[in-house]
């Protein structure tokens, strides 16, 4: 997987499992934000409830959505907050952002 | 010393994860975010302690099993995390945690994302250090109990 159609196409459905499988209720927002050159994606999610129990909650989902993608991407999980997400800059490389 | 070098013997491994258990107690005990760090890497000596000596590396039988990308050279990654370059994916100690330690990954994970926010990103709130200590106590707790060892998923 090398074009950059099948980049972008992959940090859509990476974000769109990844709203799915932690929960739209429990996001503020989330961003996939994906490397092409070592097909790093890296997934920030900023939750309504920041607790350590609902980061548990959604790091334990993490694990299934990294071996969802094993083949096609490493995935990297990074909590952050909703103005992280809203204020990033634009950029070039394949992305996803449920704001 | 070479500043890079990594330590490969499991003892040399708990030394310094014991130097990072005082100093986190220390930082955290005056409410220091930098404990995050030191929790986080305590966490991570311990766990490469545990995959050091972990006899799933000594079976070419299970390995494969577990993951067909595995092999024995693994047993000494100390990257943080995988990769992918030239079509070929580099494991991460994440990677060898999610695999073989499930039960403390979303602790690890937790972990390590404090740890990389306190480094380069806004830093964590003194609440936010309260449950990074749990998930640091919960890792300690069950490498001291022998609970850091692969055990098939089915058992």
């Amino acid at each position: 997987m090398t074009s950059d159609t099948e980049l972008r196409a992959l940090a859509q459905s990476i974000g769109e499992h990844a709203v799915a499988s932690f929960g739209r209720g429990r996001l503020g927002a989330l961003s996939v934000t994906l490397d092409a050159a070592d097909l790093t994606a890296t997934v920030s999610a900023a939750l309504v409830d920041e607790t350590t129990e609902a980061m548990l909650d959604v790091a334990n989902a993490f694990a299934q959505l990294e071996e969802l993608f094993l083949p096609d991407a490493v995935l990297r999980l990074r909590f952050v907050d909703v103005d992280t997400i809203r204020t990033a800059p634009v950029t070039s490389r394949p992305s996803y952002a449920m704001v | 010393m070479p500043q890079t070098q990594n330590l490969t013997a499991p003892t040399d491994c708990l030394s310094r994860a014991a130097c990072h258990d005082a100093a986190a107690q220390l930082l955290d005990e005056r409410g220091e975010e930098w404990a995050a760090v030191a929790y986080f890497y305590a966490s991570y000596h311990r766990v490469r302690a545990a995959i050091l000596v972990d006899p799933v590396f000594d079976s070419l039988v299970e390995l494969p099993k577990l993951d067909p990308r595995l092999s024995v050279q693994h047993r000494e990654t100390s990257r943080h995390e995988g990769r992918i370059l030239g079509g070929r994916r580099d494991i991460g100690v994440n990677d060898l945690v999610r695999t073989l330690y499930r039960p403390i990954y979303a602790e690890y994970l937790v972990l390590h994302d404090a740890s990389v926010k306190v480094r380069y990103g806004k830093g964590i709130s003194a609440g936010r250090l309260d449950g990074v200590r749990a998930c640091w106590s919960m890792v300690k707790h069950r490498y001291d109990a022998g609970a850091l060892v692969w055990r098939d998923r089915q058992d």
